[in-house]
C-alpha cells in the first residue's frame, strides 16, 4: 500500500520539529555495524499515538492540521494534550483560563475533550493493529503492547506497514518501539518518538550496546516505565539520576531498599522480561473499587440537585459495574466544596458510607440507598462543586452463590439492562432514575440537560457516534 | 453434604443467580420434532457486514451540495468512506482542498497533475496547483439515498 500517492501533500503531521530540550539527538551507526544478539524469547512491541487527543481532533477537521491545538480536561479545566506545535507555547496541566489570553494571542486553538470520538477512534486504530501481530495487549486509549516471536528485521518490516495503516485508516500517527521488555519497549518508543531518524519506528536490539548506554544515560530515572516522583526522589539521593544508573543498580540492594517491583524494573532495563501482561496480574481490568464523579459547572446546593446528579453517576457506575461482571457491597457517596470556599469549621468533603444487605448492580436499590441514609450527612446549604459515588466490596456475580433465602438484590426488574438497550440505541442519557427533574436540550450539557452539568464549551462533533454529528463533506 | 449427581446439579440449577439461556426454537416443538429449518437458518445477513468490508476504516458522512448530482450523489445523501484503500483514476472520493472536505471524482491523466472533477456541469474541476493543499481523505465505496422522504 503506496501511502504517499494517497496521501500528497499530507505528510505534516510527522515533519514538525517537536519539543525536547532534555534529548540530543542519537546519530545512528552505520548500516553495516552488527546489531546485539536476537533473542528467542521474542520482542515485545510498543504503539503509541503521538498527541493522541490532538490527532483525534484532526481526522475530521483538517483545518487543525499544523496548527498549534490543544485539549483541555473535563469542565474545560487544564490543558491535557497538546499537539507538537503547541508543545512550545503551552505548558501541560495548566488551567485554561491563565493560559486563555496567551493562547488565543498566539494562534492556539482549543478543544474541549471528546471522549466518545476518542474512545471510538482508539478502538478502531486497536482493530487495525491486532492484524499485525496476533498477540495484542491494549494497555490504555492510546497504547498497546503487542508481542512476536519473529526475527528482529521481519518485525520491524511489518511495524512500518502497521504504522502505515494507521496512519492512511484512521488518521492517527503512532510510534512504535520494538526491545526485548516492556520498559524498554517504552524507553526505545519514545526515541522513535522523538528522533526524526528512526521515521517513528525503532528496534532496541538493532542498535550497538553503546548507544543503549547512551540512550538509558539520557533518559532521568522518572521517566522510567514504574518510576514516579516519589520514588524518584528516594533514587537521586541515592545517586541514581538516570535510566542506566538504575539498570546498573544491583537488583538484590534495589529489591531490599525498595520493593521487588523496582527490582523487576533493573532486570528489565538489563533485557530480562520480568512483567507480566495485565490479563494474567489482575484478572483483566477489574477494578477493585468504582468510583464516579464530576465536577459542577457552578457551585450546587440543596439536596435535591445533589441528589439528581448522584442518581447520573450511580447509572454511570452500575454500567461499569455490569460490564465487568460484578456486583457491589458497600456505596458511598462524597461532595466537595471548592479549595477557595471558607468551610467555616464543617467538613469540606462529607463522604459517607452504607452497607447493603446483599451485593447488588440495581441502579434503584442503590439511589434508594443514597436517599434514605447517605444524603443526609450533606449540608443543604453548602454550596458543593463537585459529588461522586463510590461503589466498593466488589464480587463476581457469575461466583456469587448466596445461602438460598438471601439471594443478592440482584435487579430483578432488568432494569439495568433495559437502560443498557435503550441508552445504547438513543444515547446514554436519553433514559435514566431521575431525569424527570433535570430534562433539558443541548450537546453541550452531557444530554442530561442539567446546567450543572460539566463545561463542554469547545466541543467538536462526535463524529462516529452521534448519528447527528456525522461529518459533513461539501459537493460544491 | 454428598447428593447424588442428579440431584447436585438440580441443586447448583436452582440457586444460579443468572437466569440459563436456553436457545429459542424457531417453532414450537410438536411431539418433539425440530423444526425443518434448524440447519439451514442461523440469522438474517446485516447490511453493514456485506457492504462494509473494513468495518475500522470506513466511516460515514453525509453529503451538503448538488455537485456531484451526476454519478447519483444528491445533496444529504449518506456516504461510506473507506481511507484504507488507494484512490485511483476514475474513483469518487473524499478529498482535502484548502482544510475542507469535499467529495468529487479522482482525475490522475498520465503526464498531467491531478485534478477533481465535479460531476456537474454547473462546477468547475477543481485543478491542484502549487498552492493548493491537497489530499485524500478517503475513497467512496457507495452512497445511500433517501428515496422515502414522508414521515
Amino acid at each position: 500500500m503506496d501511502v504517499s500517492q494517497t496521501f500528497g501533500h499530507i505528510t505534516s503531521w510527522e515533519a514538525s520539529p517537536l519539543f525536547t530540550p532534555s534529548r540530543k539527538s542519537i546519530t545512528l551507526p552505520p548500516h553495516d555495524q552488527k546489531p546485539a544478539a536476537t533473542r528467542t524469547s521474542g520482542s515485545i512491541i510498543l504503539a503509541d499515538a503521538n498527541s493522541f487527543f490532538a490527532a483525534c481532533e484532526r481526522v475530521f477537521d483538517p483545518t487543525l492540521i499544523g496548527v498549534p491545538l490543544v485539549v483541555l480536561s473535563n469542565n474545560d479545566g487544564c490543558v491535557v494534550a497538546r499537539s507538537a506545535e503547541a508543545k512550545p507555547i503551552i505548558p501541560m496541566g495548566v488551567p485554561w483560563y491563565q493560559v486563555r489570553e496567551m493562547a488565543s494571542e498566539r494562534g492556539v486553538v482549543a478543544r474541549s475533550s471528546n471522549y466518545e470520538l476518542y474512545g471510538s477512534l482508539s478502538a478502531r486504530m486497536m482493530h487495525v493493529m491486532h492484524h499485525y501481530f496476533e498477540h495484542q495487549e491494549v494497555y490504555s486509549i492510546d497504547e498497546c503492547f503487542l508481542h512476536s516471536v519473529k526475527p528482529i528485521e521481519d518485525i520491524l518490516t511489518i511495524s512500518r506497514s502497521m504504522r502505515a495503516a494507521v496512519l492512511q485508516g484512521v488518521g492517527i500517527p503512532v510510534s512504535v518501539g520494538i526491545a526485548p521488555t516492556k520498559t524498554l519497549a517504552k524507553i526505545t518508543n519514545h526515541w522513535a518518538k522523538h528522533d526524526n531518524g528512526f521515521n517513528g519506528v525503532c528496534a532496541w536490539d538493532q542498535l550497538p550496546d553503546d548507544v543503549h548506554d547512551e540512550i538509558l544515560a539520557q533518559t532521568p530515572v522518572d521517566d522510567v516505565w514504574g518510576v514516579g516522583r516519589r520514588l524518584m526522589r528516594k533514587l537521586v539521593a541515592r545517586g541514581i539520576l538516570t535510566a542506566r544508573d538504575l539498570r546498573d543498580a544491583d537488583p538484590i540492594a534495589i529489591r531490599r531498599k525498595f520493593s521487588v517491583l523496582l527490582q523487576r524494573t533493573v532486570l528489565e532495563l538489563r533485557g530480562i522480561p520480568c512483567v507480566e501482561d495485565a490479563s494474567n496480574a489482575l484478572d483483566g481490568f477489574r477494578k477493585q473499587q468504582i468510583l464516579c464523579s464530576r465536577m459542577f459547572s457552578r457551585p450546587v446546593v440543596g439536596h435535591t440537585e445533589i441528589r439528581q446528579a448522584l442518581s447520573v453517576y450511580v447509572q454511570n457506575a452500575c454500567r461499569r459495574l455490569r460490564r465487568q461482571g460484578c456486583l457491589a457491597s458497600t456505596v458511598g457517596i462524597f461532595c466537595g466544596v471548592s479549595p477557595y470556599a471558607s468551610t467555616q469549621g464543617e467538613t469540606s468533603m462529607p463522604y459517607a458510607t452504607a452497607q447493603l444487605e446483599s451485593p447488588t448492580d440495581d441502579p434503584l436499590v442503590l439511589m434508594k440507598v443514597i436517599n434514605e441514609q447517605l444524603v443526609s450527612k450533606v449540608n443543604p446549604r453548602t454550596h458543593y462543586i463537585r459529588a461522586g459515588v463510590i461503589l466498593s466490596g466488589l464480587v463476581e456475580s457469575r461466583s456469587y452463590h448466596p445461602l438460598e433465602g438471601f439471594e443478592a438484590r440482584r435487579d430483578t426488574h432488568n432494569i439495568g439492562s433495559i437502560l443498557d438497550t435503550a441508552t445504547a440505541r438513543f444515547g446514554q442519557y436519553s433514559l435514566g432514575l431521575g431525569y424527570g427533574g433535570i430534562r433539558g436540550s443541548g450537546r453541550k450539557n452531557e444530554e442530561t440537560g442539567a446546567d450543572w452539568s460539566m463545561r463542554r464549551e469547545m466541543l467538536s462533533p462526535r463524529c462516529t457516534t452521534r448519528w447527528d454529528e456525522m461529518p459533513v463533506v461539501t459537493a460544491k | 453434604m454428598s447428593l447424588p449427581p442428579s440431584v447436585r446439579s438440580f441443586a447448583r440449577l436452582r440457586v444460579a443467580p443468572v437466569p440459563l439461556r436456553i436457545p429459542r426454537a424457531l417453532e414450537a416443538v410438536h411431539a418433539g420434532f425440530p423444526s425443518v429449518a434448524q440447519d439451514y437458518f442461523l440469522h438474517e445477513f446485516s447490511f453493514d457486514g456485506n457492504v462494509i468490508k473494513h468495518p475500522d476504516t470506513t466511516f460515514a458522512v453525509t453529503v451538503a451540495g448538488d455537485s456531484m448530482e451526476g454519478t447519483g450523489i444528491f445533496d444529504s445523501d449518506l456516504l461510506l468512506v473507506d481511507r484504507s484503500l488507494t484512490a485511483h483514476d476514475g474513483d469518487i472520493v473524499i478529498a482535502v482542498v484548502d482544510g475542507e472536505m469535499t467529495v468529487k471524482r479522482l482525475c490522475t491523466p498520465p503526464g498531467q497533475r491531478p485534478y477533481l472533477h465535479p460531476e456537474n456541469a454547473k462546477y468547475p474541476n477543481i485543478r491542484i496547483d502549487d498552492d493548493t493543499q491537497l489530499s485524500i481523505w478517503g475513497v467512496v465505496i457507495g452512497n445511500y439515498h433517501f428515496q422515502y422522504k414522508r414521515p
